[in-house]
């Protein structure tokens, strides 16, 4: 059923995401003031589609951002999506594909919000699904790798419309695929958009997370209405996603140490209220990735989603996260694409590897 | 020529003090904040100098921590209209300058802005030139429509010279107006950058305007070998003239000045403060001295910012809060009788139950007045009710504590301010509590005794510069910049560097902090 998104409805998709996103997917902030010129253009907001609805010779993209967030909060972000959306569209014409609608990659704070804004300013309707079900922290770690949708071609653009389209010798070579969007994006000054992975609707029912940014409205409103009424945002957050609560604590350290891009660190909860006494740790490749207890036991594992909020009920990244913050962590199910996959766990195997973490998939009861 | 006197404006009182050279306390008194703060300020100063009897002559400096501006942002008034400039063109176009501002505050400071090609990547490479010529055609745009400029570039924490060249030619075309550069005042983040640079042009006329009323009041006291300063957020002082370009580093100061003023009395360096006023209680912490400033951003008169800020907590419970039953729940605050408590606390004849009154009739306090009749607090209040009252007291302040510390380990707690008698010599959280002497002036001690500093926060690229360069760079600046807020240059020393790495960025880009510290020259 077609829906019209606006201000409140993709407030509450921002915060939503930002839960969801697991430790990653960009700031809110920058979400919030995607939005904000999003709403210019578009003051009733963006039309949402059901999977079910997207036809299966009809083609959606998806566009992102790349770079760092420090660019972004310093150069902003728009024009670049619609540069690289223009490209990929002028491209895929030739081979016959009309793009028409679009959806997000990930879920997240900042990076479920570029496809909204790309499908304001083009009058384009938005599909209820994502290429991830949640944040992830490489190409190889999506559900476009896990069943065979192809990132390439891809285009690149920058703000002031250079435009890069690649392909790679093998369309599933994501390694490749990585390579080459890194050092475009630096030769883009490090803030960059890039659209790609070009779905009909048979492709998209079959690959990715679906129906997930209806999920992150009603886990933003949940969230907001319990802030609204006095009630614990935090058990809100934890029905409406259907997860368990893991603890309650305060921040007592983080470590981050930045490898080739990426933040890798772990952060250290000291309990409080009911989980006094007792500590956890999280570790994390930007989005989270395994929970131990204090007693050792690894409580939760990716693809499951390990999420984190203020008590007092914010979503939080961990960029955000500071010492001293009252927080909980919350696990959730994956998506069932990832669940149902027989390499659904493998290929975050070695990302867990490098953190000390051998064992099986702990899957969220 | 050896005595400093220090003022401090709080929200019901403002405190005045004279220290001597080894910052021995040798006067202190306290009058009504003034709703104009001016009137208020050189009563206090005009009554410490008259009553303490020192000769103005010996008089070497003046440390005023004011509300002024502050002020003059949360009631939009006497704020400067401001040319806002972003230099960052073909980028940045997709979010406006002051879109997220307050309506009337935007209306106040003119809602004058424009976008102009230019700025620098993250690397320092520029975007593209500089557009000269369309900054001119600006500057005759707004020529007699503006008291200030304020200029922000892309990436200008990275490399401000398109915001220089931009002041240059402001100056060329519209004399000597204020013009505040973004990467003077604080570091990366577009909006907030503009929006803490466009607050300190607006305050740049109030500002003015303070210290001239201030110079005039010293001048006809005999202060005139006094040197001015004014207190930042940091807890150090800077001088007037440095002042009249970086107001907004006055705007937090209350808070600074108590906390400092309790690492002075106590000589304690890393400890918990807490600052009991008549309206609200401020918690913050001291690490080496200084107090801890925040790492995110602070919001001022509903306006995003993201320039140096102290990390303080504050609770609507103090010594004015008003006592009362709502629906069979007893209340504190935040409502507070402030100065009016020698009228209409219960103890004074008054018929308002307020926070001191509870303590007065438990017994935990004492004042020295010959107006207040603890017995007549205890004899109106229902003991259950003065009991609960007081556990919500202590509840209350013992949970900013809590707030304020980040580590679970029990740590020094020292108590200042007027109200502070009120509150117990045992809370949880506290290794000790520390009540000093003098400690309801420990906000104009603080002031009095203030050293003399800066702060610099930069972005550097590795890329092309050795980390060694880079830390050097930002320790010379550092000190340049503190010389300029009137350190003595001898006598400065780097007191903390801070290095932050910035993720996803190739070649190693990290942000360097560098505050510099020094006596003042007198």
């Amino acid at each position: 059923m077609a829906e019209k998104f606006g201000k409140r409805e993709l407030e509450d998709v921002i915060w939503g995401a930002t839960l969801l996103g697991a430790g990653g997917g960009g700031s809110p902030k920058n979400g919030l003031k995607l939005l904000e010129d999003l709403l210019k253009a578009s003051p009733e907001g963006v039309t949402l589609i059901s999977p079910e609805e997207f036809g299966s010779e009809e083609y959606a993209v998806m566009v992102a951002g790349i770079g760092s967030p420090k660019v972004l909060m310093e150069k902003g972000f728009g024009p670049e999506a619609i540069y690289a959306f223009e490209a990929i569209s002028s491209l895929q014409a030739l081979a016959g594909k009309r793009i028409t609608h679009l959806y997000p990659g990930e879920l997240g704070g900042f990076n479920v919000m570029p496809p909204f804004y790309v499908a304001a300013l083009k009058g384009m309707p938005v599909v209820d699904a994502d290429g991830c079900g949640r944040a992830v922290p490489e190409l190889e770690t999506t559900l476009f790798y896990l069943y065979g949708i192809p990132s390439s071609p891809c285009a690149m653009a920058d703000s002031k419309g250079n435009i890069v389209i690649f392909y790679t010798r093998n369309p599933m070579d994501s390694t490749m695929a990585e390579n080459i969007a890194r050092h475009v994006s630096t030769a883009f000054g490090m803030g960059a958009a890039f659209a790609t992975w070009v779905v009909n609707g048979e492709e998209l029912r079959r690959a990715l997370a679906l129906n997930t940014v209806t999920l992150c409205r009603r886990v933003g409103a949940a969230i907001r209405e319990a802030k609204e009424r006095g009630g614990d945002p935090v058990r809100a957050a934890v029905e409406a996603v259907g997860g368990v609560e893991l603890f309650r604590g305060k921040v007592a350290d983080i470590s981050t140490r930045t490898v080739e891009g990426f933040d890798f660190g772990r952060f250290k909860l000291e309990g409080v209220g009911g989980y006094q006494g007792k500590t956890l740790t999280v570790e994390f490749k930007n989005e989270n990735m395994v929970v131990w207890s204090g007693e050792g036991e690894a409580l939760a594992t990716v693809p499951d989603l390990i999420c984190t909020m203020t008590l007092n009920g914010t979503p939080l990244t961990n960029a955000d996260m500071e010492v001293g913050m009252e927080i909980a962590v919350i696990a959730a199910s994956a998506s069932e694409k990832w669940r149902k996959h027989p390499e659904g766990f493998k290929v975050w195997k070695h990302i867990l590897e490098k953190m000390g973490y051998t064992g099986d998939y702990v899957p969220v009861k | 020529m050896s005595l400093r006197i220090g003022i401090d404006v709080g929200s019901t009182h403002t405190d005045a003090v004279i220290v001597d050279k080894d910052n021995r306390l040798i006067a202190a008194t306290k009058v009504v904040t003034s709703p104009d703060v001016t009137s208020g300020v050189l009563e206090a100063l005009t009554k410490i100098v008259k009553e303490s009897g020192v000769d103005p002559s010996e008089v070497a400096a003046a440390m005023f921590g004011t509300t002024h501006c502050l002020n003059a942002i949360l009631q939009r008034k006497d704020l400067a209209r401001v040319a806002v400039i972003r230099i960052g063109l073909p980028a940045t176009a997709a979010v406006e300058p002051m879109v997220d501002w307050p309506p009337d505050l935007r209306r106040a400071v003119g809602d004058l802005k424009f976008l102009v090609e230019g700025g620098h990547e993250y690397t320092g490479e520029e975007i593209s030139p500089l557009n000269e010529a369309r900054l001119r055609e600006i500057c005759r745009e707004v020529k007699g429509k503006v008291e200030a400029v304020a200029i922000t570039s892309v990436f200008s924490p990275v490399n401000p010279d398109h915001e220089v060249r931009a002041a240059e030619i402001v100056r060329e075309e519209l004399g000597e107006i204020p013009v505040t550069m973004s990467s003077e005042i604080s570091t990366l983040g577009l909006l907030e950058r503009e929006n803490s640079a466009i607050l300190n042009a607006a305050v740049t006329f109030v500002a003015n305007r303070a210290i001239q009323a201030f110079l005039e009041v010293m001048r006809s006291l005999g202060l005139e070998k006094a040197k001015l300063y004014l207190t930042q957020n940091d807890g150090t002082v800077m001088e007037a003239k440095h002042a009249a370009k970086y107001p907004i580093f006055t705007v937090a100061t209350g808070a600074t000045n108590s906390l400092r003023g309790a690492q002075m009395l106590t000589g304690i360096k890393d400890a918990i403060v807490v600052d009991v006023g008549g309206c609200t209680t401020n918690v913050g912490m001291l690490v080496k001295g200084f107090p801890r400033e925040s790492t995110i951003h602070v919001e001022i008169g509903g306006v995003r910012t993201n320039f140096r800020m102290p990390d303080i907590f504050s609770i609507g419970i103090a010594g004015g809060s008003i006592v009362r039953v709502d629906d069979g729940r007893v209340c504190v605050g935040p409502e507070s009788v402030g100065h009016e408590l020698v009228k209409c606390g219960l103890a004074w004849g008054g018929n308002v139950v307020t926070a001191t009154d509870v303590a007065l009739a438990l017994g935990v306090m004492s004042i020295e007045d010959p107006n207040c009749k603890p017995e007549l607090a205890r004899r109106q209040l229902d003991p259950e009710l003065a009991r609960k009252a007081y556990e919500i007291i202590v509840e209350g302040v013992e949970y900013a504590i809590d707030r304020v510390k980040t580590r679970p380990e029990p740590m020094p707690v020292i108590l200042v301010g007027g109200g502070s008698l009120m509150l117990p010599t045992r809370l949880r959280g506290a290794s000790k509590v520390i009540r000093p002497e003098h400690a309801q002036s420990a906000n104009a001690i603080g002031a009095a005794t203030a050293k003399t500093g800066a702060q610099i926060d930069k972005a550097y690229s590795l890329e092309h510069l050795s980390r060694e360069k880079a830390l050097e760079d930002a320790k010379i600046s550092a000190v340049a910049k503190a010389v300029e807020a009137g350190a003595d240059p001898n006598t400065v020393e780097i007191v903390e560097i801070e290095e932050i790495a910035m993720p996803y960025l190739p070649g190693n880009a990290v942000r360097i902090r560098v505050k510099a510290v020094g006596e003042i020259k007198l």
